[in-house]
């Protein structure tokens, strides 16, 4: 497995390279997958671009947009950050992540770009809203929703001389509750079964305006619970209310994939952690009662 | 394939070695090294075996390309014992029985350093929560707990 190694002071230098080595140029971040694909006899790019001394794709950052979180950072850094504490559920998000060895060295960045379809991060980040900054070896600017940047198994939206400098997620606002489930039946190590990412906003008289439902490992992508979203927004939560919209991922749940684990078994838990994941979020809102 | 000088601190030992774009740390420590101390279990990262530090932190050295660490500072099980005597992990994991084979013991004994250095009060949930990646066939890991909290009660006393 032969590439050339270049590791760039700056970006400036990054994107050089990946221009002068164009079509032949791979991006490397934390290097968890790169060395796995290695391993399983997927030959990497002539030329190999390490990002770790790159300044710009680093750091974890308040900013008007929301915070900043570099591509380079990883998994170990966010898990620990204090500035994630106003973003739920993202700490824990992070935290979970396979074991303290894999998320020392994996990144934020690398994981979203690798584009596995039973990544933790990606739903919580969808259901927050969070943007991905791109630059191209040209210096072109460009941002698009996490949610339209994942595209198919192992796909993104980067095209082969762009890089992903980092993401932007929006600061909750007071009445946004969010919460992620991680249904993880074999090791504590291991990637969920189906994950969910739910967060909701409330108005002052407890009704639901926005719900953004995501569940993992279902597909390609997260998928956006669009029929269990419709049902909640502009109503009260109660829990027969919680239990009827939770039974709506079941139109969708017929289009899951069967990896790792049937898709009837996927579709019941998709629906039982969408319900579990829901009432926490009644719980934080206060708002959970029975219809009289 | 390219070539690259590497400069890094190594058991505390300022460290220049030339490497290959190709090679992972792993094979690097064993085989240019020979630093043997560092073993090689399932090759991808989940068992734990080839647990080094990576400034301070663990990772696994079988998924590092060695020219990732350039700049780094790098301690292995060898690099544990001062001037031959045990650390006082390593003493403890003798008197507490965390080990039989051994194989994994390097790991063990690397990722439970880094997380007495993260945490030097962890209690039984934090121990095990840290020590999940670095799995072992023999001890059934009470052993490796006892030696770890050992060290963190003795500490906690000295303070």
């Amino acid at each position: 497995m032969s590439f050339e190694y270049h590791e760039p002071e700056t970006l400036e230098e990054a994107l050089a390279l990946l221009a002068r080595y164009r079509g032949d140029a791979q991006v490397l971040a934390g290097g968890t997958a790169f060395a796995l694909m290695v391993k399983i006899g997927l030959t990497p790019a002539g030329h190999v671009i390490g990002l770790r001394r790159v300044e710009a794709v680093h750091g974890i950052e308040e900013t008007e947009d929301g915070l900043w979180i570099g591509a380079n950072t990883t998994h170990r850094a966010l898990e620990l950050a204090p500035e994630l504490g106003a973003y739920a559920p993202l700490q824990g998000v992070f935290s979970g992540i396979s074991t303290v060895r894999i998320r020392t060295q994996a990144t934020i960045g690398g994981n979203l770009c690798q584009a596995g379809p039973a990544h933790d991060p990606p739903p919580s980040l969808i259901a927050l809203g969070a943007i991905a900054h791109i630059v191209s070896d040209g210096g072109a600017r460009r941002k698009l929703p996490v949610e339209d940047f994942l595209l198919d198994y192992y796909v993104t939206a980067l095209e082969e001389n762009e890089i992903l400098t980092g993401i932007t997620v929006p600061r909750p606002g007071p009445t946004t509750v969010s919460t992620y489930k991680k249904f993880l039946p074999i090791t504590a190590d291991d990637y969920a079964v189906i994950s969910v990412a739910a967060s909701i906003t409330t108005d002052a008289r407890s009704r639901i305006t926005a719900a953004s439902v995501i569940v993992g490992c279902g597909g390609p992508t997260p998928i956006r619970a669009t029929e269990v979203e419709s049902t909640f927004v502009g109503h009260e939560l109660t829990q027969e209310l919680i239990t009827e919209a939770s039974a709506e991922i079941r139109a969708q749940g017929e289009r899951f994939d069967s990896l790792r684990t049937p898709k009837p078994y996927k579709i019941d838990m998709a629906a039982v952690f969408i319900k579990r994941a829901i009432t926490e979020l009644a719980g934080q809102t206060g708002t959970v009662g029975s219809a009289a | 394939m390219s070539d690259h000088i590497l400069h890094f601190t190594l058991n505390g030992q300022p460290t220049e070695l030339n490497v290959s774009s190709d090679r992972m740390l792993i094979d690097v420590l064993r085989d240019d090294l020979g630093l043997t101390g560092t073993k090689e279990g399932c090759s991808i990262g989940v068992c734990g075996l080839c647990t080094v530090l990576r400034d301070g932190e663990p990772i696994s050295s079988c998924l590092v390309h060695a020219v990732q660490i350039d700049g780094s500072t790098l301690q292995t099980v060898e690099g544990l014992a001062d001037d031959g005597e045990l650390s006082e992990l390593q003493d403890s994991f003798i008197r507490h029985g965390g080990f039989q084979c051994g194989i994994c013991t390097s790991g063990q004994l690397m990722a439970a350093t880094a997380l007495l250095s993260n945490n030097s009060q962890p209690d039984r949930d934090e121990i095990k929560e840290w020590m999940m990646g670095n799995l072992c066939r023999c001890t059934g890991y009470e052993g490796i707990i006892n030696a770890i909290t050992a060290v963190a009660s003795s500490r906690s006393e000295e303070s």
